[in-house]
């Protein structure tokens, strides 16, 4: 599940993913002649990608419910699928390892060593992989279920990653404080206004939740042509047109929680919304629902969709160039996105599909018919990384108006 | 007109200094520990109750069958050891050069040794990491150890240092006119006496490897995890009585080595070393 | 014999070290993926101090390098005097209540940072133990935690034993008999303290002093956990800027500019333990 950034993470842009640093050099034309032979091998064939017996090393990270749904869930389920193939699940607590398996996997590139990862789920770190040459291009030529994929949510990752599930922040609120909850962005700020100390976020470089929350505010100023641009470019000088979002940021630091304080990740939010400290916090969809499971949220705690809706994002798997198995990496990502596994992801995880909701069976559509609208996208990488530091100097560290 | 310092030798008066002072030290030091501690067995705990309204052991289920602690524990009890050891041969050595020869830039040296550990450590790890991949040292147990070494040579080296000092260059020359031989003046005369100030480095040296977090990662994880890996990313990120009763469980081995070491750290062999 | 400690510490730290030092004077190196891939290099042939003008230039560096010095400054200071009271307390008392005080300022030691900074956090936060004491007492509270304060708070916690454990080490050299005659000589408490005591412990003092100083300033752990959003201590704003920001080449140089003011306070400290050794020569 999604949480804070740690201090040897990085930022999570959605659940568990965490969201490190800038682009370097991609070498495309050798990466897609090589999938491209191996990605016929397993279109051809075998539906395990192999006949042998294979094992895969898988990186992946995050909190304790991600590690269960791999370990429990999936991977028992691909062994019965394909019992030749072993995945050898390489967890790491938070996300910890991520910009570490980054650095690593570079390294072991600059070594002429093999880095020993074959797949890896992990946030935008994927993405600035594959710009380096580490992390391959995932497209339907090799992996056919990914027509079955918004193709924006594919290119929220450059096209370097596989979504399999997905989450979205929404807002929670305490239904004992708070009687008539605000429906709309504006609402919500009057609110604010209105009962001073209530609600707080966290700072957007510990935790979605709050970054998201920050975007959203951003966006409503922004001029909407250059909205696509935001998503998926790079363009500092854009940033001017979100001065008036950090101006109504800052002029809300003061009705803030203790006059401007922000708890640091996800979690710290949640836990002063269990405390009763705070009345309204955005949260992820996941996490708010797996606290009021276990009752560390209470009962009284309610969760809805702003009008328009927060971002959301989804959980990105990537392959590794150097693996050796890269037909056996195919099979198994196309098989991540089946109807039947995608339902387990949804059901386990209180989650949003990887594919579409059109391809998943009727059943779980209906049960979460509430959320199951698709989210909006976030920002890129390096605008969120500009907008992590801006945020500090805006809101945080400016002179309160 | 009587000075002020007739309150302080006044006995009562004095007694209840004492008193004061152990009372706030003792609240001050402890009390955010005892805090800590109720969390853990806390089922529910709002303000303003001063104890836990309702006590439980169900979060010390929940660690145990969620927490992956049984192996970072595993790591943390056997690189930490292997780092003390390896730290004491290869600076003991270098210990008694420092306290016997002399040599150009000895001071330069020594004080060196403590200027290096000020460089934060950030940005350096991605050189180390190439390094270790180079020398097929990524991921291994022997990869960790070395970068939790580095923290333990400063100790290592200053305070078995002024425990050579300590001991006269009489009694080894005694020792050496009675016909042993150096190695046996080393073994049987010099190390004896300096053992208390090499215990003690000893002791601050495994707490460094031991605490070692951001290196071990870098090399180690995700195969190789030790508690103070596991306890940055648990603390803050996991509901009060999880954190609570994770920090408890981490932070034990530390406790029972406290009691066992006290005894040298109070003697004055830690000052020895730095005060020279 | 000598030399096994310094090759490990060349390899492993010098040599990265002057890489990245490089690294903020304007070279990127090609084969560093963490250098080369952050977002508003500044790139040069030559050397260059462009890096270095412009963080000095951002009054956001500077906020935060007065609080890093401030919160260093007043936490050094109230060690030094915690410190002080606890080892002269220790040193010039017999009975059962010394005893427990020697132990019980050796806690924080075998605490590891951040179980103890968690611990600081849950008591005395708002809403925490501390806050429901003072509720039950009838008095108003504010909590340091999150502010400057709770940085100040939790570094002394963790910095007592230290500073204790060297200072009493200074006052084995005073005999009571000194006092008691320089007392009925005539000199109150303050002209003993400052003729008598301070004198003969000025090396543990200036150790404690160098020590501490480059700890807290270069601490990240108690920062990070009970430190205000903003302005923050050097080291998180370093961490930030590497991972949040991905901007490595500032945060090179704010370590480079913390190790320099760390490389001071060390030349003080050889400075005067120099002197002090040649004047007891």
């Amino acid at each position: 599940m999604a949480h804070s950034r740690h201090a040897y993470g990085a930022v999570e842009l959605s659940p568990g993913r965490w969201v490190s640093r800038g682009v370097g050099h991609a070498l495309v034309a050798t990466v897609a002649t090589l999938l491209l032979t191996a990605g016929l091998a397993f279109a051809q064939g075998n539906p395990c990608g192999t006949s042998d017996n294979v094992t895969l090393n898988f990186y992946s990270g995050g909190d304790v419910n991600v590690q269960n749904l791999w370990q429990n869930d999936i991977l028992p389920a691909y062994r019965k699928a394909c019992p030749n193939v072993t995945l050898n699940l390489v967890f790491s607590e938070h996300g910890t390892g991520d910009q570490l398996t980054f650095d690593r996997i570079a390294a072991a590139k600059q070594a002429g060593k093999s880095s020993g990862v074959d797949i890896w789920e992990t946030g935008s770190l994927l993405q600035n992989g594959g710009e380096a040459g580490l992390v391959d291009k995932v497209s339907a030529d090799i992996i056919p279920n990914l027509s079955k994929v918004d193709p924006a949510v594919l290119a929220q990752r450059g096209g370097y990653g596989v979504p399999y599930r997905g989450s979205s922040v929404v807002l929670a609120y305490d239904s004992s404080q708070v009687s008539n909850p605000p429906t709309t962005l504006q609402g919500l700020f009057d609110w604010i206004r209105a009962n001073p100390g209530k609600f707080t976020y966290n700072p957007p470089d510990t935790g979605g939740s709050g970054d998201n929350f920050v975007q959203a505010v951003l966006k409503t100023s922004v001029d909407p042509g250059d909205l696509s641009t935001f998503q998926t470019d790079y363009q500092p000088a854009l940033e001017s047109e979100w001065d008036q979002g950090w101006a109504v940021l800052n002029g809300l630091g003061k009705d803030m929680y203790q006059g401007g304080f922000y708890p640091k990740g996800n979690a710290g939010v949640l836990q002063l919304l269990g405390r009763g400290s705070i009345a309204i916090a955005p949260v992820w969809s996941d996490m708010a629902l797996s606290y009021l499971q276990q009752g560390l949220l209470p009962d009284n705690v309610k969760l809805e969709q702003l009008d328009p809706p927060f971002n959301g994002g989804a959980s990105y798997v990537g392959i590794i160039a150097d693996s050796p198995h890269k037909a056996v990496d195919y099979a198994f990502l196309n098989w991540l996105l089946t109807p039947d596994v995608q339902a387990i992801v949804i059901d386990k995880m209180n989650g949003y599909p990887g594919v579409k909701w059109d391809y998943v069976p009727q059943d779980v559509r209906t049960k979460f018919a509430a959320i199951a609208k698709s989210y909006s996208f976030g920002f890129s990488s390096k605008f969120d990384n500009d907008l992590h530091q801006q945020w500090y100097q805006k809101v945080a560290g400016a002179k309160k108006e | 007109m009587t000075s002020w310092t007739w309150f302080l030798r006044q006995g009562p008066l004095r007694r209840s200094m004492g008193v004061i002072l152990v009372l706030a030290l003792g609240a001050f030091m402890l009390l955010p520990i005892a805090t800590m501690v109720m969390w853990a067995f806390a089922d529910k705990w709002h303000f303003p109750g001063l104890i836990p309204q309702r006590f439980s052991i169900r979060w010390w289920k929940w660690v145990f069958e969620n927490g992956n602690v049984g192996r970072a524990m595993v790591y943390s009890f056997t690189t930490a050891p292997v780092v003390t050891l390896l730290s004491a041969v290869v600076c003991v050595p270098a210990a008694y050069s420092f306290s016997r020869m002399r040599f150009p830039l000895k001071r330069f040296l020594f004080v060196s040794l403590l200027a290096t550990n000020a460089f934060p450590k950030f940005g350096l790890y991605i050189s180390i990491a190439t390094l270790f991949y180079r020398l097929g040292l990524m991921n291994t147990f022997a990869g960790v150890v070395l970068v939790q070494l580095i923290n333990t040579l400063v100790f290592m080296t200053w305070i078995p240092s002024a425990g050579f000092d300590s001991v006269g260059r009489e009694l080894e020359e005694a020792a050496r006119d009675a016909g042993a031989s150096r190695w046996r003046v080393f073994w049987r005369v010099t190390l004896p006496l300096a053992m208390p100030s090499i215990i003690v480095a000893a002791i601050l040296a495994f707490i460094a490897a031991f605490d070692e977090a951001q290196g071990t990662l870098v090399v180690g994880a995700p195969k190789i995890t030790t508690m103070p890996v596991l306890m940055y990313t648990l603390v803050a990120n996991y509901p009060e009585p999880v954190s609570a009763v994770f920090s408890i469980l981490l932070a034990t081995p530390s406790v029972v080595l406290l009691l066992i070491a006290r005894r040298y750290l109070l003697a004055g062999y830690l000052a020895a070393g730095f005060v020279r | 014999m000598a030399l096994p400690p310094f090759v490990l510490v060349v390899l492993l730290i010098v040599l990265p070290a002057v890489d990245a030092t490089v690294f903020s004077l304007g070279r990127v190196p090609i084969n560093n993926a963490a250098f080369n891939t952050g977002m508003h290099l500044v790139r040069s042939t030559g050397l260059t101090l462009e890096v270095y003008r412009q963080l000095f230039a951002s009054r956001f560096f500077r906020q935060d390098l007065a609080l890093t010095l401030v919160v260093t400054g007043v936490s050094v200071v109230l060690i030094v005097i915690l410190a002080y009271v606890l080892a002269l307390y220790v040193r010039f008392s017999e009975g059962f209540l010394p005893r427990v005080l020697r132990q019980l300022y050796l806690v924080p030691m075998f605490i590891p940072v951040v179980i103890a900074s968690y611990a600081l956090t849950t008591f005395y936060v708002d809403h925490g133990l501390l806050h429901a004491l003072f509720t039950h007492l009838g008095l108003h509270y504010g909590s340091p935690i999150y502010h400057q304060n709770g940085i100040v708070l939790g570094q002394v916690w963790q910095g007592i034993p230290f500073a204790v454990l060297l200072l009493s080490s200074g006052l084995d050299g005073l005999a009571q008999e000194q006092i008691e005659a320089a007392r009925d000589a005539g000199a109150n408490a303050l002209t003993v303290f400052r003729r008598i005591v301070l004198p003969l412990n000025v090396v543990p003092l200036l150790i404690v002093g160098t020590f501490t100083f480059i700890g807290i300033m270069g601490s990240f752990t108690i920062p990070y956990l009970i430190g205000p959003n903003a302005p923050q201590m050097l080291a998180v704003e370093m961490q930030a800027h590497f991972t949040s920001y991905n901007q490595p080449q500032p945060a090179v140089a704010m370590a480079v500019v913390t190790f320099l003011i760390a490389a001071v306070a060390g030349a003080f400290y050889v400075w005067g333990t120099a002197r002090s050794s040649r004047r007891s020569a």
